[in-house]
Protein backbone atom coordinates (compact mmCIF):
# COMPACT_ATOMS: atom_id res chain seq x y z
CA UNK A 1 0.00 0.00 0.00
CA UNK A 2 1.47 3.41 -1.06
CA UNK A 3 2.39 5.71 1.87
CA UNK A 4 0.30 8.80 2.58
CA UNK A 5 4.00 10.26 4.01
CA UNK A 6 4.61 10.36 -0.04
CA UNK A 7 3.34 13.63 -1.91
CA UNK A 8 0.36 12.94 -4.03
CA UNK A 9 2.69 12.86 -7.20
CA UNK A 10 4.70 10.22 -5.20
CA UNK A 11 2.12 8.12 -4.14
CA UNK A 12 1.21 8.34 -7.90
CA UNK A 13 4.62 6.79 -8.62
CA UNK A 14 4.01 4.45 -5.98
CA UNK A 15 0.78 2.51 -7.86
CA UNK A 16 2.66 2.94 -10.88
CA UNK A 17 5.58 0.84 -9.51
CA UNK A 18 2.64 -1.44 -8.08
CA UNK A 19 1.54 -2.56 -11.14
CA UNK A 20 4.91 -2.68 -12.96
CA UNK A 21 5.44 -5.08 -9.79
CA UNK A 22 2.58 -7.03 -10.86
CA UNK A 23 3.83 -7.56 -14.41
CA UNK A 24 2.35 -4.13 -16.37
CA UNK A 25 4.97 -3.00 -18.92
CA UNK A 26 2.71 0.04 -19.36
CA UNK A 27 3.15 1.25 -15.97
CA UNK A 28 6.69 1.31 -16.62
CA UNK A 29 6.75 3.35 -19.50
CA UNK A 30 4.62 5.72 -17.89
CA UNK A 31 7.51 6.01 -15.53
CA UNK A 32 10.04 6.59 -18.15
CA UNK A 33 7.80 9.03 -19.90
CA UNK A 34 7.47 10.80 -16.58
CA UNK A 35 11.38 11.11 -15.73
CA UNK A 36 12.99 10.70 -19.12
CA UNK A 37 13.70 14.38 -19.00
CA UNK A 38 15.37 14.87 -15.70
CA UNK A 39 17.29 11.35 -15.76
CA UNK A 40 18.74 12.15 -19.12
CA UNK A 41 19.46 16.12 -17.80
CA UNK A 42 21.30 14.88 -14.82
CA UNK A 43 23.23 12.00 -16.84
CA UNK A 44 24.04 14.95 -19.62
CA UNK A 45 24.73 17.77 -17.17
CA UNK A 46 27.68 15.22 -15.59
CA UNK A 47 28.84 13.80 -18.63
CA UNK A 48 28.83 16.67 -20.76
CA UNK A 49 27.81 14.68 -23.95
CA UNK A 50 24.89 13.57 -25.96
CA UNK A 51 25.19 10.01 -26.95
CA UNK A 52 26.70 9.17 -23.28
CA UNK A 53 24.12 11.00 -21.54
CA UNK A 54 21.41 9.12 -23.98
CA UNK A 55 23.01 5.18 -22.74
CA UNK A 56 23.36 6.27 -19.46
CA UNK A 57 19.67 7.51 -19.05
CA UNK A 58 18.71 3.96 -20.85
CA UNK A 59 21.32 2.14 -18.07
CA UNK A 60 19.38 3.76 -15.27
CA UNK A 61 15.85 3.07 -16.28
CA UNK A 62 17.04 -0.63 -16.93
CA UNK A 63 18.51 -0.84 -13.83
CA UNK A 64 15.50 0.52 -12.24
CA UNK A 65 13.39 -1.76 -13.81
CA UNK A 66 15.54 -4.39 -12.69
CA UNK A 67 15.49 -3.50 -9.36
CA UNK A 68 12.10 -2.07 -9.05
CA UNK A 69 11.35 -5.18 -5.87
CA UNK A 70 14.24 -3.71 -4.31
CA UNK A 71 12.15 -0.38 -4.20
CA UNK A 72 11.15 0.37 -1.05
CA UNK A 73 7.80 2.00 -1.41
CA UNK A 74 8.02 4.25 1.79
CA UNK A 75 10.79 6.24 -0.04
CA UNK A 76 10.08 8.58 -3.46
CA UNK A 77 10.64 6.54 -5.94
CA UNK A 78 12.37 9.74 -8.24
CA UNK A 79 15.01 9.98 -5.56
CA UNK A 80 15.64 6.39 -6.06
CA UNK A 81 15.69 6.67 -9.62
CA UNK A 82 17.88 9.96 -9.76
CA UNK A 83 20.24 7.53 -7.18
CA UNK A 84 20.63 4.91 -9.70
CA UNK A 85 21.40 7.76 -12.40
CA UNK A 86 23.76 9.80 -10.66
CA UNK A 87 25.17 6.57 -9.43
CA UNK A 88 26.09 5.11 -13.20
CA UNK A 89 27.07 8.87 -14.30
CA UNK A 90 29.86 9.12 -11.34
CA UNK A 91 30.91 5.20 -12.15
CA UNK A 92 30.68 6.55 -15.88
CA UNK A 93 33.25 8.92 -15.52
CA UNK A 94 35.41 7.36 -13.34
CA UNK A 95 35.66 4.84 -15.72
CA UNK A 96 36.14 7.40 -18.46
CA UNK A 97 39.13 9.65 -16.34
CA UNK A 98 36.66 11.79 -16.10
CA UNK A 99 37.56 13.86 -19.58
CA UNK A 100 34.53 15.18 -21.57
CA UNK A 101 33.62 17.57 -23.72
CA UNK A 102 32.47 21.45 -23.15
CA UNK A 103 28.38 20.66 -23.39
CA UNK A 104 27.04 22.59 -26.72
CA UNK A 105 24.89 24.94 -25.28
CA UNK A 106 27.57 26.75 -23.47
CA UNK A 107 29.18 26.99 -27.14
CA UNK A 108 25.10 28.43 -27.97
CA UNK A 109 24.83 30.08 -24.58
CA UNK A 110 25.34 33.87 -25.16
CA UNK A 111 23.39 33.80 -28.35
CA UNK A 112 20.17 31.78 -27.08
CA UNK A 113 17.09 33.85 -25.68
CA UNK A 114 15.53 32.61 -22.73
CA UNK A 115 12.47 30.58 -22.67
CA UNK A 116 13.46 29.47 -26.47
CA UNK A 117 14.65 25.93 -27.66
CA UNK A 118 18.04 26.45 -28.51
CA UNK A 119 20.18 24.69 -30.75
CA UNK A 120 20.26 20.63 -30.50
CA UNK A 121 16.49 20.80 -28.64
CA UNK A 122 18.03 22.72 -25.48
CA UNK A 123 15.86 24.48 -23.47
CA UNK A 124 17.02 27.70 -21.50
CA UNK A 125 14.70 28.03 -18.60
CA UNK A 126 15.00 31.54 -16.38
CA UNK A 127 14.45 30.94 -12.80
CA UNK A 128 10.98 31.11 -11.32
CA UNK A 129 9.88 34.75 -10.66
CA UNK A 130 10.85 34.29 -6.96
CA UNK A 131 14.57 34.44 -7.96
CA UNK A 132 14.09 38.06 -9.22
CA UNK A 133 17.41 38.82 -7.20
CA UNK A 134 20.10 38.42 -9.17
CA UNK A 135 19.49 41.97 -11.27
CA UNK A 136 21.56 43.41 -14.54
CA UNK A 137 23.58 40.22 -14.56
CA UNK A 138 24.91 39.26 -17.81
CA UNK A 139 26.69 35.59 -18.30
CA UNK A 140 29.04 35.53 -21.02
CA UNK A 141 30.55 32.50 -23.26
CA UNK A 142 33.75 32.70 -21.30
CA UNK A 143 31.87 32.94 -17.87
CA UNK A 144 29.68 29.56 -19.16
CA UNK A 145 32.85 27.84 -20.23
CA UNK A 146 34.57 28.95 -17.19
CA UNK A 147 32.00 27.55 -14.82
CA UNK A 148 31.77 24.58 -16.77
CA UNK A 149 35.29 23.84 -16.46
CA UNK A 150 34.97 24.38 -12.57
CA UNK A 151 32.40 22.38 -12.04
CA UNK A 152 34.02 19.25 -13.91
CA UNK A 153 36.88 19.58 -11.09
CA UNK A 154 34.48 19.12 -8.09
CA UNK A 155 34.24 16.27 -6.29
CA UNK A 156 31.33 14.11 -8.05
CA UNK A 157 29.12 14.38 -4.77
CA UNK A 158 29.13 17.86 -4.78
CA UNK A 159 28.72 17.98 -8.83
CA UNK A 160 25.29 15.72 -8.13
CA UNK A 161 24.40 18.59 -5.54
CA UNK A 162 24.74 21.41 -7.86
CA UNK A 163 23.42 19.09 -10.64
CA UNK A 164 20.11 18.26 -9.09
CA UNK A 165 19.72 21.67 -7.31
CA UNK A 166 20.30 24.61 -9.68
CA UNK A 167 19.23 22.37 -12.88
CA UNK A 168 16.67 19.93 -12.13
CA UNK A 169 15.36 21.90 -9.04
CA UNK A 170 15.33 19.48 -6.61
CA UNK A 171 15.23 20.25 -2.82
CA UNK A 172 18.25 19.70 -0.27
CA UNK A 173 15.93 17.35 1.52
CA UNK A 174 15.43 15.18 -1.77
CA UNK A 175 19.60 15.22 -2.85
CA UNK A 176 19.85 13.86 0.56
CA UNK A 177 17.69 11.00 -0.15
CA UNK A 178 19.60 10.97 -3.34
CA UNK A 179 22.90 10.98 -1.97
CA UNK A 180 21.96 9.13 1.07
CA UNK A 181 22.87 11.78 3.32
CA UNK A 182 20.99 14.06 5.72
CA UNK A 183 19.61 17.03 4.12
CA UNK A 184 22.31 19.62 5.99
CA UNK A 185 25.28 17.40 4.99
CA UNK A 186 23.32 17.93 1.17
CA UNK A 187 23.21 21.47 1.82
CA UNK A 188 26.62 21.73 3.19
CA UNK A 189 27.86 20.46 -0.01
CA UNK A 190 25.76 22.37 -1.90
CA UNK A 191 27.48 25.58 -0.32
CA UNK A 192 31.21 24.28 -0.73
CA UNK A 193 30.98 23.83 -4.51
CA UNK A 194 29.24 26.65 -4.98
CA UNK A 195 32.23 28.41 -3.13
CA UNK A 196 34.27 26.29 -5.24
CA UNK A 197 33.33 27.33 -8.25
CA UNK A 198 32.98 31.08 -7.04
CA UNK A 199 36.51 31.07 -6.91
CA UNK A 200 37.40 29.88 -10.19
CA UNK A 201 34.91 33.06 -11.41
CA UNK A 202 37.61 35.34 -9.24
CA UNK A 203 39.41 38.21 -11.67
CA UNK A 204 36.74 37.61 -14.03
CA UNK A 205 33.36 38.80 -12.37
CA UNK B 1 35.67 41.45 7.64
CA UNK B 2 33.45 42.40 10.43
CA UNK B 3 30.26 40.68 12.20
CA UNK B 4 28.41 42.54 9.41
CA UNK B 5 30.26 40.86 6.75
CA UNK B 6 29.52 37.15 8.08
CA UNK B 7 26.05 37.88 7.88
CA UNK B 8 26.40 39.03 4.62
CA UNK B 9 28.31 35.69 3.40
CA UNK B 10 25.68 33.56 5.47
CA UNK B 11 23.21 35.97 2.93
CA UNK B 12 24.85 35.46 -0.25
CA UNK B 13 24.76 31.36 0.65
CA UNK B 14 21.06 31.30 1.11
CA UNK B 15 20.72 33.50 -1.63
CA UNK B 16 22.64 30.74 -3.57
CA UNK B 17 20.14 28.18 -2.12
CA UNK B 18 17.36 30.26 -3.44
CA UNK B 19 16.19 31.17 0.03
CA UNK B 20 16.81 34.37 0.58
CA UNK B 21 13.86 36.79 1.84
CA UNK B 22 13.56 40.25 0.92
CA UNK B 23 14.38 42.33 4.02
CA UNK B 24 17.64 40.66 3.93
CA UNK B 25 18.42 40.89 0.46
CA UNK B 26 18.03 44.95 0.51
CA UNK B 27 19.98 44.52 3.90
CA UNK B 28 22.42 42.62 1.80
CA UNK B 29 22.69 44.61 -0.96
CA UNK B 30 22.79 48.12 1.50
CA UNK B 31 26.39 45.97 2.67
CA UNK B 32 27.83 45.13 -0.51
CA UNK B 33 27.77 49.52 -1.46
CA UNK B 34 30.15 49.86 1.77
CA UNK B 35 32.34 46.49 1.46
CA UNK B 36 33.96 45.86 -1.54
CA UNK B 37 34.74 42.51 -0.44
CA UNK B 38 31.55 40.90 0.07
CA UNK B 39 30.07 42.82 -3.44
CA UNK B 40 32.83 40.85 -5.30
CA UNK B 41 31.54 37.52 -3.91
CA UNK B 42 27.64 38.86 -4.08
CA UNK B 43 28.77 39.52 -7.54
CA UNK B 44 29.98 36.16 -8.47
CA UNK B 45 27.43 34.41 -7.13
CA UNK B 46 24.71 36.30 -8.91
CA UNK B 47 26.64 34.90 -12.06
CA UNK B 48 27.36 31.76 -10.78
CA UNK B 49 23.63 31.49 -10.47
CA UNK B 50 22.65 32.53 -13.21
CA UNK B 51 25.03 31.21 -15.48
CA UNK B 52 23.86 27.57 -13.74
CA UNK B 53 19.97 28.12 -14.45
CA UNK B 54 20.83 28.97 -17.93
CA UNK B 55 22.05 25.37 -18.70
CA UNK B 56 18.78 25.05 -17.81
CA UNK B 57 16.82 21.46 -18.18
CA UNK B 58 17.47 19.18 -21.01
CA UNK B 59 15.04 17.41 -23.40
CA UNK B 60 15.57 13.76 -23.49
CA UNK B 61 16.13 12.19 -26.90
CA UNK B 62 12.50 11.74 -28.70
CA UNK B 63 13.62 8.17 -29.13
CA UNK B 64 14.49 7.18 -25.11
CA UNK B 65 11.23 5.64 -24.26
CA UNK B 66 10.80 4.03 -27.11
CA UNK B 67 14.68 2.68 -27.33
CA UNK B 68 14.09 1.61 -23.79
CA UNK B 69 10.89 -0.18 -23.48
CA UNK B 70 12.16 -2.30 -26.60
CA UNK B 71 15.16 -3.34 -24.91
CA UNK B 72 12.61 -4.38 -21.96
CA UNK B 73 10.33 -5.93 -23.87
CA UNK B 74 12.61 -8.08 -26.08
CA UNK B 75 14.43 -9.56 -22.73
CA UNK B 76 11.10 -9.64 -20.88
CA UNK B 77 9.71 -11.91 -23.38
CA UNK B 78 12.38 -15.00 -22.53
CA UNK B 79 11.71 -14.52 -19.06
CA UNK B 80 7.74 -15.01 -19.45
CA UNK B 81 8.62 -18.06 -21.98
CA UNK B 82 11.07 -19.34 -18.91
CA UNK B 83 8.44 -18.68 -16.44
CA UNK B 84 5.79 -20.87 -19.12
CA UNK B 85 8.58 -23.70 -18.63
CA UNK B 86 8.57 -23.73 -15.39
CA UNK B 87 4.50 -23.59 -14.69
CA UNK B 88 4.72 -26.46 -17.44
CA UNK B 89 7.30 -28.44 -15.34
CA UNK B 90 5.58 -27.88 -11.70
CA UNK B 91 2.23 -28.90 -13.51
CA UNK B 92 4.28 -32.25 -14.83
CA UNK B 93 5.26 -32.96 -10.81
CA UNK B 94 2.12 -32.57 -9.55
CA UNK B 95 0.92 -35.54 -11.96
CA UNK B 96 3.49 -37.74 -11.48
CA UNK B 97 3.40 -36.63 -8.03
CA UNK B 98 -0.28 -37.97 -7.99
CA UNK B 99 -0.24 -40.93 -10.01
CA UNK B 100 2.62 -42.16 -7.44
CA UNK B 101 0.00 -41.45 -4.70
CA UNK B 102 -2.71 -43.25 -6.69
CA UNK B 103 -0.28 -46.28 -6.91
CA UNK B 104 0.52 -46.18 -3.47
CA UNK B 105 -3.07 -45.79 -2.36
CA UNK B 106 -4.25 -48.41 -4.55
CA UNK B 107 -1.95 -51.08 -3.09
CA UNK B 108 -2.29 -50.14 0.17
CA UNK B 109 -6.19 -50.60 -0.22
CA UNK B 110 -5.67 -53.89 -2.06
CA UNK B 111 -3.00 -54.98 0.79
CA UNK B 112 -5.74 -54.25 3.92
CA UNK B 113 -8.37 -56.21 2.00
CA UNK B 114 -6.63 -59.36 1.08
CA UNK B 115 -5.66 -59.07 4.92
CA UNK B 116 -9.13 -58.74 5.77
CA UNK B 117 -10.43 -61.60 3.78
CA UNK B 118 -7.51 -63.77 5.04
CA UNK B 119 -8.81 -63.19 8.57
CA UNK B 120 -12.18 -63.64 7.35
CA UNK B 121 -14.04 -67.73 9.08
CA UNK B 122 -13.71 -70.13 6.63
CA UNK B 123 -10.89 -68.06 4.61
CA UNK B 124 -7.63 -70.13 3.31
CA UNK B 125 -4.67 -70.50 6.33
CA UNK B 126 -1.31 -68.59 5.61
CA UNK B 127 0.18 -70.15 2.75
CA UNK B 128 -2.96 -72.13 1.43
CA UNK B 129 -4.48 -70.46 -1.06
CA UNK B 130 -7.81 -71.80 -0.60
CA UNK B 131 -7.17 -74.03 -4.19
CA UNK B 132 -7.10 -77.29 -3.93
CA UNK B 133 -3.57 -79.12 -4.97
CA UNK B 134 -4.10 -80.28 -8.36
CA UNK B 135 -4.97 -84.04 -9.03
CA UNK B 136 -6.55 -84.06 -5.37
CA UNK B 137 -9.60 -83.43 -6.29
Amino acid sequence: MPNTRLSRDGRDDARLVKRCREGDAGAFECLVRKYQDPVYGIAYRMVGDREEAKDLAQETFINAFEGIDTFNSRMPFRAWLYRIGANASIDHLRRRGRVRDIPVEVAAAAGDSYGNQGEYGVVIELPGPETDIPENVSVTNETSGLVWDALEQLPDHYRVAIVLHHMEGVSYAEIGRVLGVPRNTAKTWGHRARGLLCEALEGVV
Amino acid sequence: MDSSCDRAVGAIDELGDGDLGRVKWLLLKRHARKCKECAGYLGRMETLIEALSEFGSVRAPEDLVDTVMAYLLSSVAPIEDHLVEVEHGRRNMFLVVGAAGLGVTAAVALAIVRWVLGRAPGAATDGDDGLAPIGTA
